[in-house]
This record gives C-alpha cells, sequence and structure tokens, in this order.
C-alpha cells in the first residue's frame, strides 16, 4: 500500500494492490482504515500539493497593449538587443504558450527590463 | 173363659206358594180382635180341600203369616172364616212345653251346684253337667300371688308352702306361666299354665299400590288384609312445584303449575284453563292462563345441530369435528393467534415467521429473500481467485488453496427455470483452511431473532461438502459486541439439487453496534479444506435466505428482473465512464459533476483511469454517496476532452 496524501477536498489518494484509490476520510471505508492500521505504525498522510498552473495563451498584442509607451520603447530596445533568433520568433508568433520554453525567457526578460512585477502584469493570462 | 166368634171381615188374597194372606177391609191386630198364633183361616171359597190354614202370626192389620206355605190356588177378593183358638188350647199346650223344658238333664246339673262362700257363678261344663266359678276370678282373670320377670327370679319363692303361685312374665321362649307350688318342698313347682301363647311369625306387611296425590293434600295408608298379613296402599301428595306436561294440547285440562311446550317456548298455567293456548308471538307474552317460563331463542341460519366437547379453554378458536357438521372441538388455536387485520398483531417474533411462511406467500413476497444477486447475475470480472469477483459476493480463498471463481451457465435441467447464471467455483488446491463465499447483508438486524431458511441449488462433480452458517457481525469502530454465530451446518453436494438448511438466529436486544456503520448479517456458504473431493467442481445458484421456516413454497429464491438487482448491486458497487469534450475556448482546470444510478450505502472509495486529448491532471473529488467530480487541466490550445472509467465502492 503506497498512501500519496491528501486531496484537495480532504480525500485521500492511496494505491492498495497496484491500484489507485480515492478514498473518502471516512471510517465507514474499509480502505480508509487500512490506511488507519497504516497511520498507527508511525506513517503519516502526506499533505496536499497543489497542482502546477495550467498554461495559457497570451496574444502578443495583448502583451503589447499592456505596456506605457515608455516600457514599448524600453522593451524595443531590449528586443533589438537579443539574438537575431529570438527576434524573429517574437516577430513571427501571434501569441505566447505559457508552458513554452521561450516564455519562460519573454518572463526573465521583461522583468529585467520592467521589473518583477510588471512582468507578471503584463504576462498574466488574458481575462474573458 | 171365653171363647171369641169367628172373623169374617174384608176379603183375602192368597197365593199358591206363600204364607202371606193379605187382607183387605180386615183389622186382624186391632185390639179386641187379636189374631194370635195357631187361629186358623176356614171356609175360603174356591179353596175346597185346602181349608184350615193355620196362622203363624199377624203382620198387621191386612197381612198374616201362615206356618206353612198355602198349598191352595191362587185367590183374590175373597172371603173367609177366622177362627180363634180358645184360651183353655194354648195354656194346655204351653204347660206341655213347659214340663217338657223341665224334665231334661240340666235342671238337675243346675241343682247340684254348690254355692257355699258366695260369690259363684254357675257354669255349664257340658250337656247337663255344670260348675260354679269365683267371681273374682271371672272379672280378674289370671289369679297369682307374686309377679317376677323370668323362671331364674321364681326361686326367690321356692319356699313358699303349697299353693303358692308366680306368674313368671317371659318363661325363656317368649311366652308367660304361671307355676304353683305343689307341696311345701323346696322348689316343688308345677308345670307351667301358660297364659300367653308362642311369639307367633311376623305378619307379612305388603306395599300396595302408591298414588300420587294433588299437591297440599294429606298423605294417607290404606291396609288391606291379605293372608298372613296385611297390604298397604299408600296415597301421597304432590309436592308443590311445576308438573310437565308436554306440548300444548288444547283439549287437555290443564291446572296450575303445569308446565307446557308451545311455539319452542314453555308456559307454566297460571290457574286451571283448557283450550286457551299461550302466546304464539315471538317474543312470547304473559297471558291470563299461562306465564312465559322460557323462551325460545332466536332461529339460526343453519339446518343442523352442533354439540360441542364437555368442556373447553378460553379464547380458543372451536373447529368442526369431523364431517358431519353437527359436532365442534377445539381447535387448539387461540384468537390472539390468527391474522388481525383490524388491530395490532400479538404473534411472537417466531410466530409471525411461521405464519407468513405457511401462507405461502413467496409470489407476493418480491425481496423476501434477503440475498442480493442469488442468482450470480453480474460478475465485476470474468473470473478470480479472491475478492469481489461475483456481484456483492466476497471470496476468501483460504490459506494455500487455489480456487477460480468463474460465471457460468446454469444449464442444467435440475435448476429452476428462471436461473440464469450460477456460480462455478473450481478449488484446484485445497490450502489448510477453508474457502469461504461470503454475502454481507446489511444490517445485523436483519431477520434477527427469527426462524430463516437459507436455500441453495448446488451440484458438484463428484461428492463433496458445503458447510453453510450464519454470523451476526456487530461491525467496527468504538466497542462493538462480539460475532455471534449459529451452528454450522452441512449438505452433501453431487447431483445438481436443492438443499434447505433452517436456522434460528438470535435476537440483538441489549447488543452495541460498531460505529463505522457496517454491521451485517454474514451468509457464509464455506467448502472445507479437508472435504471429501476437495477439489471437485462445485456449482451454486439460486441462494437465499428468508424468514420463516418455508416448507410450502417450493422455491423461496424469488426471482428478480435484472435492472433489479443491477440497481441493489449499484448500492455497494458501480462502475461507470465519464467523458468531457471540452473544445479549446478554455483556460485553466475544470470540473465534471457525475451521478451515480444508485445512491450509496457510504461515501465510497473510487478509482479513476483519465485518457485525455489536450488536457492532464484528471482526478476525482466532491465524492458523496450520489455523485462525484471528475477534472483535469486541458491544454493552453486545441481541442480538449477528458474520458475517466472509474469505480465507485461502497461495500460492507
Amino acid at each position: 500500500m503506497e498512501v500519496h496524501g491528501y486531496t484537495e477536498d480532504g480525500s485521500i489518494e492511496v494505491t492498495i494492490d497496484g491500484v489507485r484509490w480515492t478514498v473518502p476520510d471516512d471510517m465507514s471505508s474499509p480502505k480508509r482504515r487500512q490506511v488507519a492500521e497504516w497511520e498507527e505504525l508511525g506513517n503519516a498522510i502526506p499533505p496536499y500539493e497543489p497542482p502546477p498552473p495550467a498554461p495559457y495563451v497570451l496574444y502578443k498584442s495583448t502583451f503589447i497593449r499592456r505596456m506605457s509607451v515608455q516600457e514599448a520603447e524600453t522593451m524595443e530596445g531590449v528586443l533589438a538587443a537579443a539574438d537575431a533568433k529570438l527576434r524573429l520568433l517574437f516577430n513571427s508568433v501571434e501569441y505566447f504558450v505559457s508552458d513554452d520554453p521561450l516564455f519562460a525567457d519573454l518572463r526573465a526578460a521583461v522583468a529585467t527590463a520592467l521589473g518583477q512585477q510588471r512582468a507578471d502584469d503584463l504576462l498574466a493570462p488574458e481575462t474573458v | 173363659m171365653t171363647v171369641k166368634s169367628d172373623y169374617t171381615s174384608g176379603t183375602i188374597s192368597l197365593t199358591n206358594g206363600s204364607a202371606t194372606v193379605t187382607g183387605s177391609g180386615t183389622a186382624w191386630a186391632q185390639p179386641g180382635i187379636d189374631v194370635q198364633e195357631g187361629d186358623t183361616l176356614l171356609n175360603i171359597p174356591g179353596a175346597q180341600g185346602f181349608n184350615g190354614a193355620v196362622i203363624a202370626a199377624a203382620v198387621s192389620d191386612t197381612e198374616l203369616t201362615l206356618v206353612l206355605p198355602w198349598e191352595g190356588p191362587t185367590l183374590a177378593g175373597v172371603t173367609y172364616r177366622l177362627r180363634f183358638q180358645p184360651d183353655g188350647s194354648r195354656v194346655k199346650a204351653e204347660s206341655r212345653n213347659l214340663i217338657e223344658m223341665l224334665s231334661g238333664p240340666n235342671i238337675p246339673a243346675f241343682q247340684a251346684l254348690d254355692g257355699t262362700g258366695g260369690d259363684k257363678i254357675p257354669m255349664f261344663t257340658g250337656t247337663g253337667a255344670m260348675t260354679v266359678i269365683s267371681r273374682t276370678d271371672l272379672i280378674a282373670g289370671v289369679h297369682y300371688d307374686v309377679q317376677v320377670d323370668t323362671l331364674a327370679d321364681r326361686d326367690a319363692y321356692d319356699a313358699e308352702p303349697a299353693g303358692f303361685s308366680v306368674l313368671v312374665s317371659d318363661v325363656g321362649d317368649g311366652r308367660s306361666a304361671i307355676y304353683s307350688k305343689v307341696t311345701n318342698t323346696l322348689a316343688d313347682w308345677s308345670a307351667p299354665a301358660y297364659i300367653t301363647g308362642p311369639v307367633g311369625p311376623l305378619p307379612d306387611v305388603e306395599v300396595g299400590t302408591t298414588t300420587t296425590l294433588p299437591p297440599g293434600s294429606p298423605a294417607s295408608v290404606t291396609p288391606t288384609p291379605i293372608p298372613g298379613g296385611v297390604s298397604l296402599a299408600f296415597g301421597i301428595p304432590a309436592g308443590e312445584g311445576f308438573y310437565w306436561e308436554g306440548a300444548y294440547n288444547p283439549a287437555t285440562a290443564y291446572q296450575k303449575d303445569d308446565v307446557v311446550r308451545f311455539n319452542g317456548s314453555t308456559f307454566i298455567a297460571l290457574q286451571a284453563t283448557t283450550g286457551n293456548s299461550p302466546s304464539g308471538a315471538f317474543p312470547p307474552v304473559d297471558t291470563a292462563f299461562w306465564a312465559v317460563l322460557a323462551s325460545k331463542g332466536q332461529d339460526g341460519l343453519g339446518t343442523g345441530d352442533v354439540v360441542g366437547p364437555n368442556s373447553a379453554v378460553d379464547g380458543r378458536i372451536a373447529s368442526f369435528d369431523g364431517t358431519t357438521g353437527k359436532r365442534i372441538e377445539d381447535s387448539g388455536v387461540p384468537v390472539g393467534k390468527v391474522l388481525r387485520f383490524d388491530q395490532a398483531q400479538v404473534l411472537a417474533a417466531t410466530e409471525k415467521a411461521w405464519a407468513r411462511a405457511n401462507a405461502e406467500v413467496g409470489i407476493l413476497s418480491a425481496f423476501r429473500s434477503k440475498v442480493i444477486s442469488g442468482g450470480f447475475d453480474f460478475f465485476r470480472q470474468p473470473s478470480g481467485s479472491s475478492g469481489y469477483i461475483a456481484e456483492r459476493w466476497l471470496f476468501s480463498p483460504g490459506a494455500g488453496a487455489t480456487n477460480t471463481i468463474s460465471q457460468a451457465d446454469a444449464n442444467n435441467a435440475a435448476y429452476p427455470p428462471y436461473v440464469r447464471k450460477s456460480l462455478f467455483w473450481q478449488r484446484s488446491v485445497a490450502g489448510t483452511s477453508p474457502s469461504q463465499l461470503i454475502q454481507k447483508i446489511e444490517n445485523v438486524n436483519t431477520l434477527a431473532g427469527r426462524r430463516v431458511t437459507v436455500e441453495i441449488w448446488a451440484g458438484s462433480s463428484a461428492p463433496t461438502e458445503l458447510e453453510v452458517y450464519l454470523a451476526q457481525v456487530f461491525g467496527t469502530g468504538g466497542s462493538p459486541s462480539a460475532t455471534v454465530n449459529t451452528s454450522v451446518q452441512s449438505v452433501n453436494t453431487g447431483a445438481p439439487g436443492r438443499y434447505r438448511l433452517y436456522f434460528d438466529l438470535p435476537a440483538i436486544s441489549g447488543k452495541v453496534y460498531g460505529t463505522n456503520g457496517d454491521d451485517a448479517l454474514w451468509l457464509v456458504l464455506r467448502r472445507p479444506h479437508n472435504a471429501t473431493n476437495p477439489t471437485t467442481g462445485m456449482v451454486i445458484t439460486a441462494v437465499s435466505i428468508s424468514e420463516g421456516e418455508v416448507v410450502g413454497d417450493d422455491i423461496p429464491f424469488d426471482w428478480r428482473d435484472l435492472a433489479t438487482v443491477r440497481s441493489q448491486c449499484d448500492r455497494f458497487y458501480e462502475t461507470g465512464r465519464t467523458q468531457m469534450n471540452l473544445g479549446s475556448a478554455t483556460t485553466g482546470a475544470f470540473a465534471y459533476a457525475t451521478q451515480f444510478r444508485q445512491v450509496k450505502r457510504r461515501v465510497p472509495d473510487m478509482t479513476s483511469a483519465f485518457s485525455y486529448s489536450n488536457a492532464s491532471g484528471g482526478g476525482l473529488n466532491s465524492i458523496s454517496v450520489t455523485d462525484f467530480n471528475t477534472f483535469a487541466t486541458p491544454a493552453a490550445t486545441g481541442n480538449c476532452y477528458f474520458i475517466c472509467n472509474w469505480t465507485a465502492d461502497a461495500e460492507i
């Protein structure tokens, strides 16, 4: 038996005989009682760990529109100083995807040029 | 002395052969005429040769009696001449008669009597023989000097002189006698002179007729002499009270207190009556002549009289005795033990179970069996060796044993026709402990305190044993009462057939349930590891457990349609598939709610297996007894969907 930990709503993820179960934290469940016996051996159920944020799409036009004129001039300077490949990619895409490795590079460059707070604001998911 | 002239007045009538002479105009008895005996009738015309009839007496002025009957012809109203006899002739005749009387022997005997001492009375002792007796002796009866009671008492007078007499009241045989001293010699007594006879025999007394006299009249006894005794006829008055006269008859003269039957009632006469019938009304009423003594009851609707036993037990129901319809008997069934519809039933729990079983209500008793999926219609997997393989049936293989449990068609003609599937139990290795097939029936209170019938249809390739018992499991959590097991009963399986076993489940009053809500009645079918032919294949189907000792029902296993069985199983275990097609217009994780087909007995344990398109991170949350959520995180781009195959397990 492998106890994976609590879920967000308080259930317990556990694998018994090769099968992964979502078990209510309720002793009426025989499997929960198995977990309880496991706990009596000195073990503890791991706490809930939130999953990583879901990827999102950010249109380049949104990113540019969020900047002030001065910030746009600054970022234009940063882009001009970038290597040719990165500059070509930025100019060719219509949107950014948050789980793309280049999105992390973009966030770092914006934070360097405008500060971390503005980087988060400018690269935040679009609101519907 | 003178001689009267003949008397001729009137006429006479004579009848031949009669001594009576009737006169007309005669005065034969008148003084101066005074017809006397010896006078003679003469000169009677028409009676020549018969004159000279001698008169015996003059009865009256008009009637004479002749010495001899008249020998002449019968004559009427004829003249006559009555000649008086002269007085001298009469005196002479009387003197002659006196002389003849005095010349007999008695006068001399009288003259010879000795009257010395006086107070003597002459007494004839024979013709011409007389004596005298003392007047004292005559008036005093027996003469004696003393009276004693017995002969022994006489001894006191043995020295008395001659002539002394003693009256002994009882000489020894009941008679009395006088003894006289003959001489002066001591005790020289004469022979006894008995003055009473011996004690005679008792007279015969015969009871004659006995007559019942009217009430209040005096009793009577009428003796009638019979030879040797008397016959007594008794008259005994009837007592005051009723006198049964039978059916009323208008011609009978009834007396007061006579009782009659009329139109089924009885009446008593208030006074003497004839022809006045009692009341014919219903109910009857009193009249001036008759009072109702006992009124008939309302006529029943039946046609025969009913006769019951001499005694009965209060509250028992009567039933017919035999087939005549005229006799009833104690059925032995108390009124309180019959099925009631108008108030609470008073049967004990076991009696209720009997009643239901006896009523053969199987066809009406859906869900009578407490077993779910007793026909093994649903399996979670085609075959397996442990755990829940068939729905609701937990299989425990036993230590060291190897079993294969699978579903099979119940295609043997010996099984009930509606049974579709069966459980095939193949044990290849017997191991060291029994292999068990268990159904945990929800709620330990199930059938508690009742007699139950477990029915199993089973067959095996070779003879072997299948053991059955029930266990009352009070659950887990807290401090539940210990499990209570019934006795283990064993059946020998072989050719497919039915096996019925009866158990008495204990009541559970006072027992403590566990806090986890998993108390249950366990039905355990087990094959001993050391059974005969332990590895033979066995087929089991149509397993049921029903209240009562099932005898009348052919099949207590109540067939249920598959949807119902599926739904019953879903309360404990359910599998499903949830699919979510999201398209491309979303960001972030999303969730999708899925409703269970059946509300679970508890929040189930669940498994989930996701497959995605442009999504990831699938999982379950918000699980309840009614529904749950599936969630996943879609990719940032592209049409995404996910499929989740899940199971929800709420078994006990």
